[in-house]
Formats: structure tokens, sequence, C-alpha cells
């Protein structure tokens, strides 16, 4: 009994210390767009289930609007589309992956608010998004209202964001949480759900293509803008990144990215 | 310039975090114990003389082995609805814990029934005890005894396992962690916590374990 009291004040200890966090340095430089060219490839951030911005073809590759701009960016920088490296994050991993720097920048369907501001830097919008609501057509819903009913699974990403727009609107439905949008999207096609909220644009492409979904026009969440998120370090960074977002959406590529858009999620959503 | 520690959050979650921890304690001990108990007479069947019956035990253990925990997972919850059979979360996984677990568990207590001497159960059938009187009063308490240490470790792999339970949508510990560390970026605090409290959950169980080893030794 001696023996395990002293060692778990060890290792209760050992947390302690670690908890005070002041052992690991601050990775304060900032970093420069010569040095992403001098190691020759960009590596970026993204999503792998995320339906329309970020999913995975039946070959493995990452495709979708978020794979296309992590191209075109790297044609930008670099001059050729290859030599990016995407690298999968998580949804808890989107910031700390930047604020480690294992990636330059995230583009991973991200919505922009002040609180995750405070953590890591976005850039301005490279798309607005709203949210909707995917519902099977046997689940006997015409409306927002129905949806709204005792008995009623509502599948959700697991991100408070979707939590609380599906307690307010839906407060009397059975709430089943994912870890990912494409979970969601199989729980609802599978039947395990009889709704999910998706981002409006691909969800009407789910619902053409997909004979026993459909989707309610009507938005559920308030208007999203969608942003790359970059260490709060990286000035020219962003600098850099918000000249592209400009001239990608009205500028001088914004034709390649209106076609972009509408292949991967149909139309852009006007605020 | 270091990591800012934010120790005030993690103060303001903990009701969310205790939510998420009793579901993990209620998952992991409703595995525990349903593998614990049926795996005993399945044990019998798997040390059975009768080489059918031991070799169709023999072939389960096999596959619940060799194929991974989460795959049966999405199993029972994504694949059992196309034959019809539709389960909530927490029992689909319950479904897919206790059936991998139980192979475990069952080579634990052949290891610990093999382990009593020969002589002892020849000996009791000299004496006249049938067969059940043989295991109840001379196998099985011995047997559970020199399984316990292995249980233990069966037992600690059972609640880590609980924590693959959030991609079916079973609200417990991890997939409240993972909300928190999306929301905030708090990832490092939110992450070290968690794993403080499942250090907390599994070393309690623990130290029931050696106390019940420690009671068991002195009565026989």
């Amino acid at each position: 009994m001696r023996r395990f009291k002293i060692v778990s004040f060890l290792t209760v200890s050992a947390f302690i210390m670690l908890l005070s966090g002041s052992f690991f340095p601050a990775l304060a430089e900032q970093l420069e767009i010569e040095d992403i060219m001098k190691r020759g490839v960009l590596k970026v951030g993204i999503g792998t289930s995320v339906p329309g911005f970020c999913q995975r073809n039946p070959q493995g590759e990452i495709e979708g609007v978020d794979a296309d701009i992590a191209r075109m960016l790297a044609k930008a920088i670099l001059g050729d589309e290859k030599k990016l490296e995407l690298i999968p994050v998580t949804g808890a991993g989107r910031i700390p992956a930047v604020v480690t720097r294992q990636v330059d920048v995230v583009i991973c369907n991200m919505t922009i608010t002040p609180e995750r501001a405070l953590k890591a830097a976005f850039t301005s919008p490279y798309i607005d998004s709203g949210q909707l609501m995917l519902v099977r057509k046997d689940a006997n819903a015409k409306s927002l209202e129905d949806l709204n009913k005792e008995g009623m699974k509502i599948a959700i990403f697991n991100a408070q964001f979707y939590i609380d727009i599906v307690s307010k609107h839906f407060p009397k439905a059975e709430q089943l949480v994912f870890e990912s949008p494409g979970d969601c999207l199989l729980a609802v096609r599978s039947g395990r759900a009889h709704a999910m909220v998706h981002e409006f644009g691909a969800a009407k492409i789910i619902a053409r293509d997909d004979s026993s979904l459909m989707a309610f026009d009507t938005l559920v969440s308030p208007p999203q803008h969608v942003g790359m998120l970059v260490n709060k370090e990286d000035v020219q960074w962003v600098y850099f990144l918000n000249t592209f977002i400009q001239e990608l959406r009205y500028g001088i590529l914004s034709g390649k990215y209106k076609a972009m858009v509408t292949k991967w999620i149909g139309a852009e959503l006007q605020f | 310039m270091g990591y800012y520690f934010d120790i005030d959050y993690i103060i303001r979650s903990l009701p969310l975090l205790g939510k998420g921890a009793l579901m993990t304690i209620e998952v992991s001990a409703a595995t525990i114990l349903l593998s614990s108990i049926f795996a005993l007479p399945l044990a019998f069947l798997r040390v059975s003389k009768n080489k059918y019956i031991s070799g169709a035990m023999y072939y389960y253990v096999q596959v619940m082995r060799n194929t991974p925990t989460l795959i049966k997972i999405y199993i029972a919850y994504f694949g059992l609805p196309s034959l019809g059979v539709m389960l909530n979360p927490v029992a689909a996984g319950l479904l897919a814990l206790v059936t991998d677990h139980i192979a475990y568990v069952v080579e634990i207590y052949r290891a610990g029934i093999l382990s009593v001497g020969r002589g002892q159960v020849q000996a009791a059938k000299a004496i006249g005890l049938r067969n059940w009187q043989v295991n109840y009063h001379i196998v099985i308490p011995q047997a559970f005894i020199q399984s316990l240490p292995a249980l233990g470790n069966q037992f600690v792999i059972a609640i880590k396992d609980s924590s693959l339970l959030v991609t079916i949508s079973v609200m417990e510990l991890t997939m409240v962690g993972n909300r928190m560390a999306e929301a905030t970026g708090n990832s490092y605090e939110v992450f070290l916590v968690t794993a403080l409290i499942y250090l907390v959950i599994i070393t309690t169980m623990s130290l029931f374990l050696k106390t019940v080893e420690k009671k068991k030794r002195f009565t026989y």
C-alpha cells in the first residue's frame, strides 16, 4: 500500500509539473513565404470527411472545395499543384495543427468565430456558407417544425456550434453526436438518424443524387464565413493569403473559383 | 511567452466532463460484468473433452481476437440495421465490446482452469463428488484466483476500449473531450484532463481488484 501511495503521488506530481506548461518554448518565429519556397512543398491541414469540401474519393485522394483551393494555393506559391502535402486533421486538431506548426495553413471548412480567433488567426473568408437540414424522405417531416418532435433523431457533428443549433431549433429531438460529418451522413443514410445539419450547397447535391434524402431550404444557422487558419504570428503569410483569396473570389482567379464551387457544392450562398 | 494553461475553463467544464465520465464508467462496468459472467460457462465449453464443442469455441475466440474491435462496433451499429436489427448506440456498442472481450476472458479462464492440478480433480471424483460439485467447490475458486492478474489487465483494456464508442454517437468522456478541444482550441489542457480522469477510473478499478485478490487468497 505504501509503495502504491508513493507511485501514485509521483504520477500526480508529474502531471502537475506538466500542467504548468512553461517548459514548452513558444514557437514564435514568423513563417515567411520564402520558408515555404525553400522547403519546396506546401503543408496544408485538411479534413477527410466533410462532404463537398474535403472527402476521400474511391482512389483515396482527398477532393473537394478545400482540396482544390489548396492545390491552387500550391500552384500560386510554388508553381506546381503537386508540391502540396495534404495532412489530415480532425475537428479538434485544427487549431493545434497551426499553433504547433505541423502545417502552414489549415483549410478545413472552418467557420470563422471570434472565440477561435483568440487562439489562431483567420484569413478573410474564402466561401460563405450556412447550414440546412438534410432529411430522410421516410422520416415524415415536411418542415422544420416536424423535426422538433419526440422520437426524431438528428445526427450532429461533434462541435459546439452545431450542437447549439440543434438544441435551439429542435429541443425535443434526440441528438446523436458523431465525430465527423461523414459519419453523420452515414447515420442518416443507414436510417440511424432522421436528419442531420449539413452545409447548404453540398446538401443540395447530396439530395439531388440520393433519392431517399431531401434538403429543407430554410437555413438553420446564422451566416457563416469559412476561412483558412494560420498561426497568429504569421502576419506576412496572412497578408499573402488574403490577397490570394481576394483574387480567387473576385479577381483574376474567379472563373476557376466559380467553376470549382459549382462542381462541388452547386452554388455559393449569397448573403 | 509560454503556453497559457487555462485552469478556469477546465473547472467550468467539470459538469460536462462528469457526465461523460459517468457514461464511460457505465459502459465499462457493463462490459466487464457481462463478459466476466458469461465467459465462465463458455470457458468450460472451451476445455470440454468433446473436440467439436471445444473446437467451436476455439474458432469463436480466434475470430474475435483477430478482428479489430472498432470494426465490430461499426458492424453492430451501422451494419445490423440492414439486416433488420436496430439497436440503440449503447446497446450496439455493448454487443460489440462484450462479444469481443468474452473471447479474451474465455482464454484467461481457460488458463486458470487448466492450472488446477489434475490430481485434485481426480481425488475429488474418487471420493464421489459429481462433476458440477468438483467444478463448483474445487476448480472454480482456484481458477478464479489464478485468473485475477490477467483479468485485471483485461478490465483495463475494457475501460480503454469504451472510448471507441464515440464513433457511434455514445456521449462518453472522449467525445466530451473532443468537443471541448474543438470549441476552444485548448487541446493540451482538455486532453490532459481527460487522460487524468481515465487514469483515476482505471486506478480505482485496479485498487479494487487488488483488495479482492488479497481477500480471496486468505480464504483458501
